[in-house]
């Protein structure tokens, strides 16, 4: 069992988040290719690289996102998920 | 009781309190704390069991907790473990491989014939003639396999419980139990776990008779006890290590999951048989195990040992024998050992014989002497105990599931772990340190480092303790002509075996485990990984290093399945209106983790009983749960922006008061949630989704504002909102009795929403079709939910009301042609797909999905279409998933089936290719049973195809409010 | 409850309420209570509470009832949370049906974390006193059944009170 700290939280088993995908920029409707846009929808880069993650803590309901590592699955950063996370990735 | 000794100073025997048990028939008593093991072999019973495949007679060799052919069968369990269970009264034991008894094995007539079973026999010798197959099948299953397995046997699952502690040390010997005090003086939680039901490890059975240790004992013991700090569990061991330090523990009671910070290894090494003729003759066993025996239960081993050695260890087990009193013949030493113990064996008068070879046991049931050179010269010498000291193996289970890697020591001839993970430590003998102080000083400094870690501090660079002199041989194995050594006693592994199995090419330490099944047995290995790398590094020419180890996987020993089950958590959520159902005894059926009532036995039958409260429904007024819709709100200024970005259609344009249908599709355009959203201001929604997808569909909203950074809040009140759907001609007139809110047309039209009271309490009201009559739906909070379920049940009972069930509403809801997201849909299926075209309104700006419905609306290859059946017979019933097929492949399968006794036929939905998809088309609908049935494409809804019982009297479109 | 070590009974709770909104600390304030950090609760005796879950988001059981701000845009939504009460050694029993380190914790937090497969709310209370905890309503009737037929069975437990004798 993996265990976070997570602010407000304290230590959590993982078992208590659902996974929730990859922090990744939805590319802007109007203009997106159908390359781009089915690249995004359906492309994921299996190579080994540290990922930011969305996770989800059931018991509270708050989304957080997760700095991992996909080799050596280890958790380097946790944060809130906040508003307007869009303009950020 | 032959066999047992003065008391001992740490005897773990109870002498006041006698426990009797059978075994094999037989009475046999010994003292409270008697393992079954110590018991039988003090009343000199010296053959616990058959072997594997030879049934030869076995008797005790590791009595470390793994011990071999000592299974045995009680009257609730099988394999129960001779070794580690402790006797008690009225057990009544067999051995577990016997044809016949222990004492008279037919099966050991498979010695005779071991020439024509060779190694990986049966991967080989039954291919052909195939026919003959089942014919060994059932002669290999009766012969192979420990036990027997009373399917009788009730249920039973163990409790699992979680611990979380800063620093856990595995195995509570000396360097272990020092590692917990040095950790927990650093003021950190300190777990100390150890298989034996005692602490205190090899102090305690190695060390016993040495009065220079009393001290360590007395220091190490008590401090352990006192620290509050310090928790101790005993009778368990650690089944598994997982990642971030996450250990199963078996422990009688059930299984422990403990979470830690660092972990100490401190589990000691699993003594190694030597390998050479007959080495399996009960009275030849490990030198400790001797020792357990003596210093644990007060049992000899024997009345007259030799002891086979080649490291101090093994001239201390003599010292002790013969404090005991016990003769011990002659100590032979494969080299030449040299320390303290050697010179006072020596001064005991023990013979020593300095670079014995070519030992063998001789003996017929048991042992009865053993052969040996010393310098070409044959020696022979009588006794009943032969006691093998020869070299150690890490218990390094723990360390190679941690990620540990191991490398071979040659000046110590064992492995040693040479890299460890962050956080995971050793200490003791795993890690080399044979000197009874140095492994204390080994486990201070391993617990300080682990409680430094959890402390982020610094740890010092340790000091190495690591023995100086070899307390293994390198080789201890002797091969003889006629065979019958035994590297693998689990498996009854001979040297000619692994021969064999490397001559046929398995010369990989993995493959060759497998062929020759070295290492698979009870013991997983522990006394005879070892010997089995040192004969396949020998005979390929290969380092021990290069050579390797097999992997150490989970679990440690053998772990009920009792334990692994663990208690069954399997919540299930009961709506508020559960005790209305309960009254009415209604069926229930699993909805997700929901509990529905499927219908409520009110006729003779299930369908007769359907069939009533579908037409209560059809003709006058019926009554459904709801409640487990998922119901959220939505608030905020940007609550409009926020329904138009989830779903297909445009909510954003909704007047306050009015209903819409609310479809949601992922991003690659399919279907995941279809729901009624209703606005109750500019800025509030309320919307609902199907029962299974309350809470992925919550998640997802919740993460889309946070992408689309919109300022709004969405709440999930599934839970805490009651629903009910009340639905019928004679719907409004009920409802009318219970509010004061106008209900006609004009002031409630279809589709409108209003809020209320209800029988005094406040509620939401939607005009829904739903089930495709004049219909409510009623949605207040929990507590006030069966109040008005109440209240319309016995107004409603004027116009013969009923309650009805899950299986009615498919079938009136298939009537009108409605889908199920997830039974009518399924991993794939978009909205054009799914006959829903007006449904998806791609001329909004954005929302979820859009560009993927764009593409997709181009490149629609199947339709969901309505059908009904050309056959009435009940024989003629498709099932739900039943293929369609068109001259001889697959063009779709039917998702919805249901008889309408309203329309009198078999009424369908079906997902097929979209060239079959035209109205009166045909369709071959494949029977489970292989036959085929003809269906025919007609059109939705089959009931009431314009709509009109749902609006009564009402020419308006709908939601105007 | 044939368990003497831990006993489980129904908790009534009056008014239970959740907040959304903003300026909700005017309202934290006029219990006393405008220190509170996010996922901690203030009691308000005879079983009357108010916890923080947020910056926008409240959680409390008051009588009366509080009063809204409707400029402010906050929302109050009824709850109906299945609640009880756990006496004697709660964080035994606990250790058998939630993965939670309960050493992290501290009196006056208001903790959510998942228990035998749902999602709870505790609030830590001081040492030796009990504690208060709730549910979902659709899942009381299951995490009562759950937790007292743990009571009842665990071995744990029951080794627990042997060393207590």
């Amino acid at each position: 069992m993996k265990f976070v700290t997570c602010p407000s939280l304290g230590r959590r088993a993982l078992s208590e988040f659902t996974y929730g995908g990859r922090l990744e920029k939805e590319p802007d409707q109007e203009s997106v290719s159908e390359k781009a846009w089915t690249d995004y929808v359906f492309y994921r880069n299996g190579a080994p690289q540290t990922l930011k993650e969305w996770w989800y803590h059931r018991p509270t309901g708050i989304w957080f996102l997760f700095e991992r590592n996909t080799l050596t699955d280890r958790i380097t950063q946790v944060e809130f998920a906040n508003r307007g996370i869009e303009n950020e990735a | 009781m032959k066999l047992r000794l003065a008391p001992q100073p740490l005897e773990w025997i109870d002498r006041k309190s006698s426990v009797s048990f059978t075994f094999e028939g037989q009475t046999v008593s010994g003292f409270k704390g008697d393992v079954i093991s110590s018991a039988l072999w003090a009343q000199g019973r010296k053959v616990v069991g058959r072997s594997f495949k030879y049934h030869r007679r076995r008797g005790l060799l590791s009595f470390a907790n793994h011990d071999i052919n000592a299974l045995l069968q009680a009257e609730d369990r099988p394999n129960v473990r001779a070794d580690v269970v402790q006797a008690e009264d009225g057990m009544s034991l067999t051995a577990v491989n016997t044809f016949g008894s222990l004492a008279s094995d037919k099966g050991a007539l498979v010695e005779w014939i071991g020439k024509f079973l060779p190694v990986g026999f049966y991967y080989r010798a039954f291919y052909s003639p195939k026919f003959l197959f089942p014919k060994w099948e059932r002669l290999i299953r009766e012969m192979a396999g420990l036990g027997k397995v009373n399917t009788d046997w009730s249920e039973e699952r163990k409790p699992k419980r979680y611990l979380h502690c800063d620093v856990v040390v595995i195995g509570a010997g000396p360097s272990g139990m020092a590692a917990a005090i040095a950790a927990a003086k650093q003021g950190v939680d300190v777990c100390l776990i150890d298989e034996n039901p005692y602490i205190g490890g090899s102090l305690d059975y190695q060390y016993v008779n040495e009065d220079s240790q009393q001290l360590n004992r007395k220091y190490l013991k008590e401090t352990v006890e006192s620290m509050p700090n310090i928790q101790v569990i005993t009778s368990s061991y650690v089944a598994g290590y997982y990642g971030d330090h996450w250990l199963g523990i078996n422990t009688p009671d059930g299984l422990i999951k403990l979470s830690a910070q660092a972990v100490v290894v401190a589990s000691g090494v699993f003594e190694q048989p030597a390998v050479f003729r007959n080495n399996d003759l009960p009275g030849v066993m490990n030198a400790s195990a001797a020792q357990r025996l003596m210093a644990r239960y007060a049992v000899a081993p024997c009345k007259e040992a030799v002891i086979l050695t080649a490291n101090p260890e093994g001239y201390r087990a003599a010292l002790d024998l013969h404090k005991n009193g016990l003769v011990v013949k002659a100590i032979l030493d494969t080299g030449k050992t040299a320390g303290e113990s050697v010179v006072q064996a020596k001064s005991a008068g023990i013979p020593v014989f300095e670079n014995a070879v070519l030992v063998e046991a001789t003996g017929r049931k048991q042992l009865q002497g053993v052969t040996f050179e010393v310098g070409r010269l044959q020696h022979h010498l009588s006794c009943d105990g032969l006691l093998m000291s020869v070299g150690w193996a890490p218990a390094g289970a723990p360390l190679y599931q941690a990620g540990a890697k191991f490398g071979y020591n040659y000046t110590l001839e064992q492995l040693l772990p040479v890299e460890l993970p962050e956080g995971v430590f050793a200490c003791g003998r795993i890690n080399g340190v044979f000197e009874i102080e140095d492994r204390i000083k080994d486990g201070e400094q391993a617990g300080t480092a682990a409680a430094q870690t959890v402390l982020g501090k610094e740890a010092l660079a340790p000091v190495d303790y690591t023995a100086k002199s070899a307390h293994s041989d390198p080789y201890p194995i002797w091969p003889h002509p006629k065979g019958k050594e035994f590297v693998d006693f689990d498996e009854d592994i001979q040297i000619k075996d692994l021969k064999g199995a490397i001559a046929q090419g398995f010369d990989n330490i993995e493959l060759m485990k497998r062929f020759s099944t070295i290492g698979m047995g009870p013991s997983q290995g522990k006394h005879s990984n070892m010997n089995g790398i040192r004969i396949l590094a020998k005979l390929t020419g290969k380092t021990i290093d290069q050579t390797g180890s097999t992997t150490a996987r989970p679990m440690f020993h053998p772990t009920p399945v009792s334990h692994l089950a663990g208690m069954r958590f399997r919540p299930e959520r009961l709506t508020p209106l559960h005790s209305f159902h309960q009254q009415r005894n209604a069926c229930f059926m699993e909805a997700g983790s929901w509990l529905r009532p499927e219908y409520y036995p009110t006729a003779e039958t299930r369908e007769a009983s359907i069939a009533e409260e579908v037409s209560a429904v059809r003709n006058s007024v019926g009554l459904i749960d709801v409640s487990t819709l998922g119901k959220l709100e939505v608030f905020g200024r940007d609550a409009g922006e926020l329904m138009d970005r989830l779903y297909t259609m445009r909510m954003s344009n909704m007047n306050v008061g009015a209903s819409r249908y609310a479809l949601m599709v992922d991003e690659t355009g399919v279907v995941i949630d279809d729901g009624v959203a209703v606005r109750y201001s500019e800025e509030h929604f309320y919307v609902t989704t199907t029962t299974s997808t309350s809470d992925s569909a919550y998640r997802l909203i919740q993460k889309k504002v946070i992408e689309w950074g919109l300022k709004v809040t969405v709440l999930n009140r599934t839970g805490q909102i009651g629903a009910m759907n009340l639905a019928g001609p004679n719907s409004r007139k009920i409802l009318a009795q219970l509010t004061d809110l106008d209900l006609s047309n004009d002031a409630f039209p279809y589709l409108a929403m209003r809020r209320a009271q209800v029988c005094g309490v406040e509620a939401t009201l939607i005009r829904v079709g739903f089930v495709g009559e004049l219909g409510y739906e009623i949605h207040t909070d929990s507590q006030s939910a069966l109040k008005i379920w109440a209240s319309i049940m016995e107004v409603g009972s004027e116009y013969g009301i009923k309650p009805f069930g899950v299986e009615a509403q498919r079938l009136l809801r298939l009537e009108k042609g409605h889908i199920i997201v997830g039974q009518d849909t399924d991993g794939l299926t978009n909205p054009f797909e799914a006959n829903m075209p007006w449904s998806v309104h791609l001329k909004k700006p954005y929302f979820l999905g859009k560009p993927s419905l764009m593409k997709l609306k181009t490149l629609q290859n199947r339709t969901l279409v309505g059908f009904e059946l050309l056959s009435k017979a009940h024989k003629d019933m498709p099932l739900e998933s039943n293929l369609l097929i068109e001259n001889g492949a697959m063009i779709g399968r039917v998702t919805s089936i249901g008889r309408s006794a309203t329309l009198n036929k078999v009424i369908g939905l079906a997902m097929v290719e979209t060239a079959f998809s035209e109205e009166n088309q045909v369709l071959k609908i494949k029977l489970t049973d292989g036959r085929f049935v003809d269906a025919k494409v007609i059109k939705t809804p089959f009931y009431d195809p314009q709509g009109l019982l749902q609006k009564p009297d009402e020419s308006n479109e709908g939601e105007a409010a | 409850m044939t368990n003497p070590t831990v006993q489980l009974a129904l908790k009534s709770l009056a008014n239970l309420l959740h907040l959304r909104g903003e300026g909700l600390n005017e309202i934290l304030a006029s219990f006393g209570a405008e220190s509170l950090e996010i996922f901690q609760y203030q009691s308000l005796g005879e079983g009357q509470f108010v916890a923080k879950l947020g910056t926008d988001e409240l959680y409390l059981s008051v009588e009366p009832s509080v009063e809204l701000a409707e400029e402010k845009n906050q929302y109050a939504f009824p709850r109906g949370d299945a609640a009880f009460e756990l006496s004697g050694n709660w964080k035994a029993l606990l250790s058998e049906v939630c993965i939670y380190d309960f050493r992290q914790c501290r009196p006056g937090d208001f903790l959510m974390v998942s228990i035998a497969g749902i999602s709870a709310w505790l609030l830590i209370p001081e040492s030796d006193k009990p504690l208060i905890l709730g549910c979902d309503p659709t899942y009381g009737h299951y995490f009562q059944e759950t937790l007292i037929k743990q009571i009842e069975k665990s071995p744990f437990l029951k080794t627990e009170l042997e060393n207590d004798d």
